[in-house]
């Protein structure tokens, strides 16, 4: 019983409860479960200290053990059901639909992140339309700008006018 | 012994402090995850290596630390990499330049350098 060691206990229990608020306030739902993950460990740390506070470190190290145990297969079990699962809540790190957002007189946060995006793909856009105009500079047809990946430049040879550069569209990001 | 013991100790709670402060106050999930993943472990690595340099330590829970340690350092690494895994195939975007100027925007916004339109006008 050694006061160094309440007071680690003290201070990572108060480290829990900062973690909670993580998990009551994050926006989706993988920031819930990071926190979750750190809360675990956190729980794990206070379960062995605990047991060489009460000098029953055995039986401690045994229940933290497998609480360990379980606190691994949490996160990734979860993490694989909101990853199939597709209801918008986790894509975007916009605000749970479940709470309305907050009225302040600017625009909602959600939409000006999004027209932020928005214009960034433009800039993109743009970006790779004047890198191709660099690259055929001989008034040849230049495939669309667009986001996907870059069409390989055709051959050098003049007489090889072969502009059916017809990429099939991207797919998703997942198979 | 036992002064070099808490030292450690210390040290290891100052990680998770640090750990626990970035989730608190990092801006998307990425940058959470890295504090949880590194940090995190770093600290609980100390902590138990601080317990095993503590008079209390005997030899039935040594074996039993050690493996909770090296359980530890191999789960929770692997637990926020399958996490993020999910959430960057779920489609969760990272906070970039972009969202940095929005929320520079916003606060100039709160303290009446930039008048926003009103709602509905859009």
């Amino acid at each position: 019983m050694s006061p160094f060691l309440v007071t680690t206990l003290l201070i990572i229990g108060l480290l829990i409860a900062a973690g909670l608020y993580r998990v009551w306030a994050g926006p989706t739902v993988f920031d819930r479960l990071v926190a979750i993950a750190l809360v675990s460990v956190n729980g794990v740390i206070v379960l062995v200290i605990l047991g060489f506070v009460l000098d029953r470190a055995a039986l401690f190290l045994d229940i933290a053990l497998a609480y360990a145990l379980l606190a691994f297969l949490l996160p990734i079990a979860l993490g694989r059901y909101f990853e199939e699962r597709d209801d918008g809540m986790s894509s975007d790190g916009l605000p749970s639909p479940r709470r309305a957002p907050k009225p302040t007189g600017v625009i909602p946060h959600g939409l000006l992140a999004e027209r932020g995006r928005r214009e960034t793909a433009q800039r993109a856009i743009e970006a790779r339309r004047r890198h191709q105009q660099a690259s055929y500079p001989h008034g040849e047809a230049a495939p669309p700008a667009s986001l996907g990946p870059t069409p390989p430049r055709p051959d050098h040879d003049p007489d090889d006018h072969d502009d059916t550069t017809d990429d099939p569209p991207r797919e998703g990001g997942r198979s | 012994m036992t002064i070099l013991a808490d030292i450690i100790i210390g040290f290891g709670v100052f990680f998770i402090v640090v750990s626990t402060i970035a989730l608190l106050i990092m801006p998307d999930l990425y940058t959470r995850a890295h504090a949880v993943a590194k940090s995190e472990t770093l600290g609980l690595l100390l902590v138990f290596l601080g317990l095993f340099l503590r008079p209390e330590m005997d030899a039935s829970s040594f074996g039993r630390l050690t493996f909770v340690l090296i359980f530890s350092l191999i789960a929770n690494p692997t637990a926020v990499h399958a996490l993020v895994r999910a959430a960057s195939r779920s489609g969760a975007l990272p906070w970039t330049v972009v969202d940095q100027e929005i929320a520079d925007d916003e606060l100039d916004a709160e303290d009446g350098l930039i008048v926003e339109p009103e709602e509905g006008s859009r």
